[in-house]
C-alpha cells in the first residue's frame, strides 16, 4: 500500500510574497494586520450594537414584534460584511502561475522583433513585448521578467505580493490582499455592505438617542447621550467607517459602470491621447451599466490557477536564497546583447497591456488616488 | 527534433477578449504528424468548453445570485459550473490523447497544468515512434 506521498506541496514552495493558511486552502499577502484590525472593528461594533442598541429598540419600540427587525438586519449585515471581507482577503485573487523552465525560452521567442517595441526605461536588459488584438483594439503585452509569462491583457504585477494577477485592480492593505479577477466582486460587495450597515447602525443610534431623549423623567438630549454611551461610540465608529468606504464604493461603482479597473483608470489606459489617437476600451462590450454590474457581481467563478494543494515535481524546484520555490524566480534572458538587469524584480514597474498607440504609458507610477481616502493603490513599491 | 522530443506551447487567443481561448492555428511542428482538421477540431472543442464555462447566461447569473445570497459559502459545498467545465476539458483531452494523439506520438497537455496560460503539446521523437 502506498504511504503518504513525499515532496512539497505547491503552497509550501510558492515563489510569491504570500501567506498560506489551513494547509494552503486560504492565502493572503504577508501584511494581514490591517485586515485583522478591520475584522475586529466590525465585531466590536456588532457586539456593541446587539448588546445595547438592538436590545433597546426591541424593548422600546411598539408593537414589540416590529423592533425585532433591527437585530435581524444587523445579524444579516454582520454575516455578509464578514463573509465578503474574508473572501476578499483570504483567497487567491487571480494569480497567474509562473512559467516553468521549459516554457521560458519558448515565451522569449514570441517577442516582437521591432526595436521600437522595447522599453526605453530600462538600462541594459530591455523589456520584451508582443502585440495582440483584443476585440479589434491592438494591445501590447509585456513579458514579465519575474514570472516569465506574457501578462494577459488587464493583468499586472504587484510589487508587494510579487505576483502577476489577472484583471489587476489594486493592492488593498485593508483586506491584506490584492484585488483582482477572482476577488473583485467580494471587495466591491464588502464596500457596499459596510456602507449600508454603517448607515443602518448610525440610523439606529439616532433612533435610540431620540427615543431616550423623549422617555423617562429627566428626558433630554444630553441625558440620553450620557445614558447611552455605547450609541455614541457606535456612531463614531460607524461614521469613520462610512467616510472611509463610501467614497471608495462610489468610485468602484463608477469603474464597474465603465468596465475599467483602478489600475487602468489611474494610468489612463483608455483616455484620449494628446495626439488625438482614438483608444477604445475593448472590454466595454455593452454600454448597458446593469449588464456590467451583472457580469462583475453575478458572473462565473474562475478557479484558482496556482493549484496550491498540488505537489511540486522535484525537477521544478529551484533554489531561491535559502528556500526552495517552483516556477520562474529570476530574470529571463531576452536575447543577444542583453546586459544585466539593473532593477530588482520587486521594483519592476508594473504594466498592464498597453493600448497601442502608446509610448511609455505602460510605465506605472506610485499613486495615492485622492478620492480613495485611506486606500492606496500600490502599483510599485 | 532532438532525441528527448519537443515541446510547443499553444498560446492564448485574445482576439475576442480576455476569456479563455487558445489559438486554433495549426503549428508547423505538427505538420506531417497530425491531421490539421483533427487538431483544429480538438482545439475548437476545448475553446467551446471554456466558452460554456464563462458564458454569461441565465444559469450563470442564477448561480451568482444564489452564491451571493449565501455569502459565497455554498461554493464550499458544491462545485461551481466553471470547475465542472474545467474537469470536462481535462477528461476530453485525456480521451483525445488516448484515442487519437498518443499513437501519433503527440501528447496534448491539460491547460490547467500551465495555469490556463497555454496548452503544452509534447511531440515524441520519430525514432521512439517507430519502436
Amino acid at each position: 500500500m502506498q504511504g503518504r506521498r513525499a515532496g512539497k506541496r505547491k503552497w509550501q514552495a510558492f515563489p510569491g510574497n504570500n501567506k498560506f493558511f489551513c494547509r494552503g486552502l486560504l492565502m493572503s499577502s504577508r501584511q494581514v494586520a490591517i485586515l485583522v484590525f478591520v475584522v475586529v472593528t466590525i465585531l466590536v461594533l456588532a457586539g456593541l450594537f446587539f448588546a445595547f442598541d438592538a436590545r433597546y429598540l426591541v424593548l422600546n419600540i411598539h408593537p414589540v414584534g416590529v423592533g425585532a427587525i433591527f437585530p435581524v438586519i444587523g445579524a444579516l449585515g454582520l454575516f455578509y460584511s464578514l463573509a465578503f471581507i474574508l473572501k476578499a482577503g483570504c483567497i487567491d485573487p487571480g494569480i497567474v502561475p509562473r512559467a516553468l523552465p521549459d516554457e521560458c525560452e519558448f515565451n522569449t521567442s514570441l517577442a516582437d522583433e521591432d526595436p521600437a517595441a522595447k522599453s526605453k526605461s530600462y538600462v541594459g536588459t530591455p523589456a520584451l513585448y508582443k502585440t495582440v488584438t483584443v476585440n479589434g483594439q491592438p494591445m501590447r503585452l509585456k513579458l514579465c521578467v519575474t514570472c516569465n509569462v506574457w501578462r494577459p491583457p488587464r493583468a499586472s504585477h504587484c510589487g508587494l505580493c510579487n505576483n502577476c494577477q489577472e484583471h489587476f485592480d489594486h493592492h488593498c492593505p485593508w483586506v491584506g490582499n490584492c484585488v483582482a479577477k477572482r476577488n473583485y466582486r467580494y471587495f466591491y460587495l464588502f464596500l457596499c455592505s459596510v456602507t449600508v450597515m454603517s448607515i443602518f447602525v448610525m440610523g439606529c443610534n439616532v433612533a435610540v438617542i431620540s427615543l431616550a431623549s423623549t422617555q423617562g423623567d429627566n428626558a433630554s438630549f444630553l441625558n440620553a447621550l450620557k445614558e447611552n454611551p455605547a450609541s455614541v461610540i457606535e456612531f463614531a465608529i460607524a461614521g469613520i467607517g462610512l467616510i472611509c468606504v463610501m467614497g471608495l464604493a462610489g468610485m468602484h461603482t463608477w469603474l464597474i459602470a465603465k468596465m475599467e479597473t483602478t489600475n487602468e483608470d489611474i494610468k489612463g489606459t483608455f483616455k484620449q491621447r494628446s495626439r488625438g489617437d482614438t483608444v477604445i476600451n475593448p472590454y466595454l462590450k455593452s454600454r448597458n451599466c446593469c449588464e456590467n454590474f451583472c457580469v462583475v457581481i453575478c458572473g462565473p467563478f474562475p478557479p484558482s490557477l496556482i493549484d496550491r494543494r498540488g505537489y511540486v515535481k522535484e525537477s521544478e524546484l529551484e533554489e531561491e536564497g535559502d528556500q526552495q520555490c517552483y516556477g520562474a524566480t529570476g530574470v529571463s534572458s531576452p536575447g543577444p546583447g542583453s546586459g544585466h538587469l539593473v532593477q530588482e524584480d520587486k521594483h519592476e514597474l508594473t504594466s498592464t497591456a498597453e493600448a497601442v498607440p502608446s509610448e511609455t504609458s505602460g510605465q506605472a507610477v506610485a499613486a495615492v488616488h485622492g478620492s480613495q481616502n485611506e486606500e492606496t493603490t500600490k502599483l510599485i513599491d | 527534433m532532438d532525441r528527448q522530443g519537443k515541446k510547443i506551447f499553444i498560446q492564448r487567443d485574445y482576439s475576442l477578449g480576455t476569456g479563455v481561448r487558445f489559438s486554433p492555428e495549426f503549428p508547423r511542428e505538427l505538420q506531417g504528424r497530425v491531421d490539421e482538421a483533427v487538431y483544429r477540431a480538438t482545439l475548437e472543442h476545448i475553446n467551446d468548453i471554456f466558452d460554456r464555462a464563462e458564458a454569461l447566461n441565465c444559469r450563470a447569473y442564477c448561480e451568482g445570485c444564489m452564491a451571493c445570497l449565501t455569502g459565497y459559502m455554498f461554493q464550499y459545498c458544491i462545485k461551481t459550473h466553471y470547475e465542472r467545465r474545467v474537469q470536462e476539458a481535462t477528461d476530453f483531452i485525456r480521451e483525445e490523447n488516448r484515442t487519437k494523439y498518443e499513437r501519433l506520438g503527440v501528447v496534448i497537455g491539460d491547460p490547467m497544468d500551465r495555469g490556463l496560460r497555454c496548452i503544452e503539446v509534447f511531440i515524441m521523437p520519430e525514432v521512439e515512434l517507430q519502436t
